[in-house]
């Protein structure tokens, strides 16, 4: 039987990025600034944090105008959060020792 | 990964989740004002009848909405399954609003007994949907 660090997901499995689509998880979007101020991270870090989750078709990003400002919106695929409920599961498993 | 690396990561989960779920909680106040909007939009045409009622309950409307709207796309986060619960909510609404709106105009002009009640039938979906999301 094999250990459920196994079942870990490589790309969420970065304490930042589990952060970042553990946040995206519980919402429906949010804003690029949003995330940033929640997780405690620059916003150089979390450009390229999120470009490597959208390479994993984990998370999309949106561009688009509140009033005339620019805002980006960040929501979690429906991909990223089968793949996040599975690395929590084993997290989960780890925890219990099975 | 250990034991308690496994374990501080999920307590991490559950952290942001909380703190999204809390950033989040302006949908029921966005709900709240919805409601007596809907409400007093009810009322207006209910108590004055004919095209003085409409356009007055237009202008209640057109400016509830408008402030709402402002409101609701400064927000910087909302949660997961909000679409969904938002259509539903609005559908609701929109059903009740043209239940006792129909009627009411054809046979219950200027009658409160019909109105008031309709009123808060009307604001219902969106009080029950903002004490769904702060017990979420």
């Amino acid at each position: 039987m094999s250990h459920p660090r196994h079942e870990l997901d490589d790309v969420i499995h970065s304490p930042v990025r589990f952060a970042i689509v553990a946040a995206l998880a519980a919402a429906e979007k949010a804003e690029f600034r949003y995330i940033r101020d929640l997780v405690e991270i620059e916003t150089s870090a979390l450009s390229k944090q999120v470009s490597i989750l959208e390479a994993a078709g984990y998370v999309k990003a949106t561009k688009g105008y509140v009033g005339k400002r620019p805002r980006t919106w960040l929501s979690i695929t429906g991909e990223g959060r089968a793949a996040f409920a599975t690395h929590c599961a084993a997290l989960r498993k780890i925890v219990e020792g099975v | 990964m250990m034991k308690r690396d496994a374990a501080a990561a999920l307590a991490h989960a559950d952290a942001l989740e909380a703190e999204v779920r809390r950033h989040s909680q302006w949908y029921a106040r966005f709900l709240v004002l919805y409601s007596v909007a809907a409400l007093l939009v009810v009322l207006v045409i209910g108590v004055n009848p004919g095209p003085v009622g409409a356009i007055a309950s237009m202008a209640v409307w057109v400016s509830a909405l408008t402030g709402l709207l402002i409101y609701a796309f400064k927000q910087p986060v909302t949660r997961a399954g909000f679409a969904r619960r938002h259509v539903l909510i609005i559908g609701s609404w929109g059903a009740l609003y043209l239940a006792v709106l129909l009627p009411g105009s054809a046979w219950f002009e200027g009658d409160l007994a019909w109105w008031l009640p309709g009123a808060f039938v009307v604001a219902l979906p969106g009080l029950i949907g903002a004490y769904a999301e702060v017990r979420r």
